[in-house]
């Protein structure tokens, strides 16, 4: 796998290696190519080109100078043949240097230049023989010819005249040449030779000598023309011109080839310029960026990059500080080398098998410092691929989280756990009891809580101060763990509260809560015992509530106010005791339950009724009457309020029962409206605080009114201190605003309260009403007496009403009379009555004998 | 890192561009101008005049010259080292034997008469059929033929390779040592050396008119009148043209013998316009150089001058006539200066 990878790098490399060999290549043959002609070698050719041609002139000029008479020395024409032979081996040797180029044309030039010149080298000894001969010759024949002529001066007129036409001739066929010339020195040597033989001994030599030479001057002269053609260029290619022409333009071509080339060239070198100066900003970008890289390398969190074999390659300076192994140490190594052994190998397979798959992956490892020391790290380890999209690296980042591991177990510890005690807290208790109840409801086993309070905490917090409280509740921490099974919870609750949860008492109740009793037993006992606190010892005591559960039925909040109750069951009957959650305070608290969801459907099932209680008059007539609510329960018969208006004001069912009751007692007014023995009848209705307190309640009111259509003022409201202690403001304001309909106000159970006088005072109450406990108490306790008296003379006072409740006695009456209270409720006339029992007794009188009716 | 071995590869392209450059174009052909063999024609202003006198001085290489001096005295480059160049061509005796025929190896003779090897330099041609462009062309004939030295270079290099001091020589002076061409250049070089200046005529020629007597001055008008100048001009009073041998008279024909040397510049040519024809002979030193003529046929400047008369110009030379151009022509001996032994 590595070889191959090797090998496909070794392949681009080498493709890299080829195109860079042939870019010089081919730079390199651009550059040869863009050379010029070498000027040197340009000049030194066209040089011996234009110095051949000049020779070929100078030697045909040369030549004629020759043939008349004007050169004697044939040194200068072998000088310049010679020179011409060298210039031509010369040029021969240009083109070995390369500034003629080997080519058939050069050849072929070069060829015809050196034929041309042995050509004329040997035209030219001809020319040198016979130029000389020629030369004699007419040096020669004017002698001869004068000799012959002097001694033939008088022997034959036509000899004369011969030998004269021979020497004319002659002479014209050296200006000549034409053919005519030649026709007629030949014509004069033939009239000569026949001549010759006729004449004189001693004159025959030099006339035979005159012919030789006019012989020699018929034979040369014709083949000087010839010699001349050849040696002289005039008007001609000189020797050499062909190729100097040639060259030339090979020269041209060169030079502009070698101009297109430095073109391309120059072009070139700018590409290359341009492409040196953006890879140079690039660089210094890269080297920018390499800088950056190596910085945040040298971050604070470990950097460990890994080859594609898993083998470390570099680290960083905090790899080091964190794992203790030096770059030394840990290069060439794999991460293995770091293993902890608290994971298993499944951990890494799983690790490597999501890096393969996703290229990243995540998480917490326990790895083993050089030291020995076991520390956690968050890691990111990323896949980071090559140009071929394999693995090429890995690079892992890792921080040390230790510090945020302690982070998370104080959070925990803090979330779960009380902090000074360090038991559980609640929210642990709960959820070890919802978990526990669980577990406990498949199993049909028995659990128990236990709410442990410490007797008069806060009077210890509050004398010895609150590091003594905390030193107590530390040790009842401790005391409680040694009471209990390590399977057992000990939480703390707050303050001094504390939870104990036992788990696993059995399927039997009986057997549970013995089992939850001696605990409680040994927890009272431990708790007991002195308590060295600081300075002091300190005897404490604690109150415990127990209660059992074995099922999910109750939820854990249910289960843990029982306990609660339990508990307050424990310090109501004295502390230092346990109580367990009664059944009957079950039985109650299920009653209850059940009593709600009765008085949910009550209303709508119509089971309420009002049943109405009179109140009299000092002349013993029927005034008013309160209005009470009965609840005819299937069931459990007639339940008084006392029963359910609690439950009622916490469900706050006492809205639409308390509007039922305003609307049915305001429709009962308007009933009574045409009944005249009823018709004057005040009707008091019982309105709770928080009834009171609804924010539309005035207009619920008025809307019944209007709604009934009954007389506002046959209405009267009760209200009970509590009401004011609620919100003063609000109470006035509502007050008023029903007293400006015409509803009357009266306050119920006054003097039982909290209430001050001042409020009271600024209400616009129409009545007090004295309250039964008061009443009661006339004859026997004094004081209670001047509190009705005090009531009734501030009424009085006030200019209100002041009616007595609770009256059973003709003595309370006659007292209350006595005191100035006109107005009595009570026993001593009527118990409160259904309403066909209360109209019967009203129409019937009865109300007016004293004594009860029933 | 791309960037940085792009740039190495750059900068190698630029060097190995810039040694290509260097070594191709400025390597120029040395540019040398070849040895003006013979005549130097460009140092004399006037061709007008038929005859020019010799430089007094000519520019060699000293160590060349001394050399080429060593190995023309050097018997070991023939065959049986015995014979030297000096041996035919005696410096003492005006640069060659005075014998109408040289002896070689073994008592071989030569076909023709040796000519000298004073102001050889200055012919166009050597030899008397003009087979030699150059004097470091003659060397091969003598050597190479067995009438001669009877060697063969690589017998000559052979021996001259055995002595010390010429290894040392020709190393010093020739970087390709002893080769054939460096010791042909020796010698040539020596014998360009043999210039023989300062005759009484060169005097005259240089302007000393008192140079020349008055039969000595008739003699050289008479050498022009009867056109003897025609054929025998130049610095070297000759040695620049062939001629036929025999113009007006049939040489030959009255000699009888006819053999192959005789027909001279034929052999070369083979054209049959060329038979007959010979390289003109310097005059120069003419007085120290009998016999004459090819065939060494005339024993005395007399019988050459009468001969030449009479089958080129077809003139019979009255005795007066023969004197005076025999006087002229002894005017015509200059001096070397140099050292005629080794």
């Amino acid at each position: 796998m590595i070889r191959l990878v090797k090998s496909m790098r070794a392949k681009k490399n080498f493709r890299q290696l080829v195109f860079s060999a042939f870019a010089v290549a081919a730079l390199l043959f651009m550059f040869i190519r863009a050379q010029p002609v070498d000027h040197d070698m340009h000049n030194s050719l066209t040089r011996d080109l234009r110095e051949l041609q000049m020779r070929d002139i100078e030697l045909g000029e040369a030549v004629l100078q020759h043939h008349y008479r004007m050169l004697h020395n044939y040194d200068g024409v072998v000088a310049i043949m010679q020179r011409m032979e060298t210039l031509s081996a010369r040029l021969k040797e240009h083109q070995q240097y390369r500034s003629m180029p080997d080519t058939p044309e050069f050849n072929e030039e070069l060829k015809i230049m050196q034929q041309r010149i042995v050509q004329k080298a040997a035209v030219l000894e001809e020319f040198k023989s016979h130029n000389a001969v020629l030369k004699n010759s007419f040096l020669y024949l004017p002698r001869m010819v004068s000799v012959v002529l002097e001694r033939i001066a008088f022997i034959n007129i036509g000899w004369h005249e011969a030998f004269e036409f021979l020497l004319r001739d002659a002479l014209l066929m050296s200006v000549s040449k034409s053919d005519v010339a030649h026709q007629n020195l030949k014509k004069s040597i033939i009239a000569i030779d026949r001549i010759i033989p006729g004449m004189p001994g001693d004159v025959r030599s030099s006339a035979e000598l005159a012919s030789r030479h006019a012989k020699q001057i018929l034979e040369h002269e014709k083949l000087i023309i010839g010699q001349f053609a050849q040696l002289s260029s005039h008007g001609k290619d000189h020797v050499g011109s062909g190729l100097e022409q040639l060259y030339l333009d090979y020269y041209q071509d060169q030079q502009l080839a070698a101009s297109k080339y430095r073109f391309v060239l120059f072009l070139s070198a700018m590409l290359m310029l341009g492409y040196a100066i953006y890879a140079f900003y690039r660089m210094r970008g890269e080297e920018q960026q390499l800088r950056i890289a190596a910085t945040a390398f040298e971050t604070q969190e470990g950097i460990m990059i890994l080859d594609a074999a898993r083998r470390i390659v570099k680290v960083n300076s905090a790899f080091s500080r964190i794992t203790g192994y030096s770059p030394g140490e840990a290069v060439g190594r794999t991460p293995d080398m770091l293993k902890s052994g608290l994971h298993d190998e499944e951990f890494f397979r799983e690790r490597w098998e999501t890096l393969a798959r996703d290229k990243y992956w995540q998480g917490e490892i326990w790895n083993r410092h050089k030291g020995g020391r076991i520390y956690p790290i968050w890691l990111t380890t990323t896949a980071v691929s090559g140009v071929d999209g394999h693995v090429s690296h890995y690079v892992s980042v890792f921080s040390d989280i230790t510090l945020r591991k302690q982070a998370e177990e104080q959070i925990h510890q803090l979330a779960f756990y009380d902090p000074l005690t360090k038991l559980p807290n609640r929210r642990l208790l709960v959820d070890r009891l919802r978990h526990t109840m669980t577990a406990g409801a498949r199993k049909l086993d028995h659990g128990a809580v236990l709410f442990i309070d410490l007797d008069n905490f806060k009077i210890l917090n509050d004398t010895r101060g609150h590091d003594v409280g905390d030193l107590l509740l530390t040790e009842t921490a401790r005391r409680l763990q040694d009471c209990v099974r390590g399977a057992d919870t000990v939480a703390r609750l707050g303050g001094d509260e504390f939870i104990v949860m036992l788990e696993g008492l059995g399927v039997e109740e009986a057997q549970a809560s013995a089992q939850a009793r001696a605990v409680g037993e040994k927890i009272l006992s431990t708790i007991r015992l002195p308590c060295r606190l600081g300075d002091f010892e300190h005897h404490s005591t604690c109150s415990i509530g127990i209660s059992l559960f074995h099922d999910q039925e109750i939820s854990v909040d249910e289960l843990l106010k029982r306990a609660d109750t339990a508990m307050y069951e424990a310090k109501a009957a004295g502390r230092n005791a346990l109580r367990f959650f009664d059944p009957s305070m079950q039985a109650a608290l299920e009653n209850r339950s059940l009593l709600d969801v009765d008085l949910r459907h009550a209303l709508s099932l119509k089971q309420f009724a009002l049943y109405y209680q009179i109140q009299m008059n000092s002349e013993n007539r029927p005034i008013g009457a309160e209005v009470l609510l009965r609840w005819k329960h299937p069931i459990r018969g007639v339940v008084t309020p006392v029963e359910f208006i609690s439950l009622a004001e916490e469900t706050g069912l006492i809205q639409p029962i308390g509007m039922w009751v305003l609307e049915t007692a305001c429709a009962q007014i308007k009933a009574w409206e045409t009944s005249p023995l009823v018709s004057g009848l005040q009707l008091a209705v019982n309105v709770s605080a928080r009834q009171f307190h609804q924010q539309d309640f005035v207009q619920k009111v008025s809307e019944i009114l209007t709604k009934t259509g009954a007389a506002p003022n046959r209405l009267k409201i009760e209200l009970t201190e509590s009401v004011v202690l609620d919100n003063i403001n609000d109470t006035i304001t509502k007050m008023h605003a029903l007293k400006q309909i015409g509803v009357k106000f009266s306050m119920d159970d006054f003097g039982t309260g909290y209430s001050s006088l001042s409020y009271l005072t600024q209400l616009p109450l129409d009545q007090l009403k004295i309250d039964r406990s008061f009443v009661r108490n006339i004859g026997t306790k004094h004081t209670d007496l001047v509190i009705v008296q005090t009531i009734i003379g501030m009424g009085n006072s006030l200019g209100m009403e002041v009616i007595a409740e609770g009256v059973e006695t003709e003595e309370q009456r006659a007292f209350l009379h006595d005191a100035g209270c006109l107005a009595y409720q009570g026993y001593l006339y009527s118990k409160p009555l259904p309403l066909k029992d209360f109209e019967n007794a009203v129409r019937s009188g009865s109300f007016a004998q004293t004594g009860t009716v029933l | 890192m791309i960037m940085k071995s792009g740039g190495l590869v750059l900068a190698l392209i630029g060097l190995t561009m810039s040694a290509t450059a260097y070594y191709y174009w400025y390597s120029t052909p040395a540019g040398q101008d070849p040895q003006v063999i013979s005549g130097q024609a460009e140092d004399f202003a006037d061709w007008n005049e038929p005859i020019t006198p010799i430089p007094l001085e000519l520019k060699l290489d000293k160590r060349k010259v001394a050399l080429g001096r060593r190995l023309f005295h050097d018997p070991r480059l023939s065959r049986d080292d015995a014979i030297s160049c000096a041996s035919c061509h005696n410096l003492a005796k005006g640069g060659m034997d005075n014998l109408p025929l040289s002896t070689g190896i073994s008592g071989k003779q030569t076909k023709v008469n040796t000519l000298t090897v004073f102001n050889s330099g200055f012919n166009f041609r050597l030899f008397w059929d003009g087979r030699a462009a150059t004097l470091e062309e003659q060397i091969d004939f003598p050597m190479n033929n067995p009438c001669d030295m009877g060697s063969s270079w690589d017998e000559v290099i052979g021996k001259l390779n055995k002595d010390t001091e010429y290894r040392r020589d020709f190393t010093a002076i020739y970087p390709g040592g002893i080769q054939p061409g460096t010791v042909k250049d020796a010698i040539a070089t020596f014998e360009r050396s043999l210039i023989t200046p300062n005759s009484k005529f060169d005097r005259f020629l240089r302007g000393d008119k008192q140079a020349l007597d008055k039969d000595e001055l008739a003699g050289y008008e008479l050498f022009k009148s009867l056109g003897c100048i025609s054929c025998h001009q130049g610095m070297n009073v000759g040695g620049n043209m062939y001629e036929k041998l025999g113009i007006v008279g049939n040489y030959f024909a009255d000699r009888g013998n006819v053999s192959e040397v005789d027909f001279g510049r034929y052999n070369i040519t083979k054209d049959d316009e060329h038979r007959y024809d010979f390289r003109v002979p310097s005059l120069r030193n003419v007085a120290m150089t009998a016999p004459y003529f090819h065939d060494a046929s005339a024993g005395t400047l007399e019988n050459a001058v009468a001969t030449m008369g009479k089958y080129q110009l077809g003139v019979d030379l009255s005795g007066e006539e023969i004197t005076m151009i025999v006087k002229f022509l002894n005017t015509l001996t200059g001096i070397y200066q140099g050292e005629t032994g080794t």
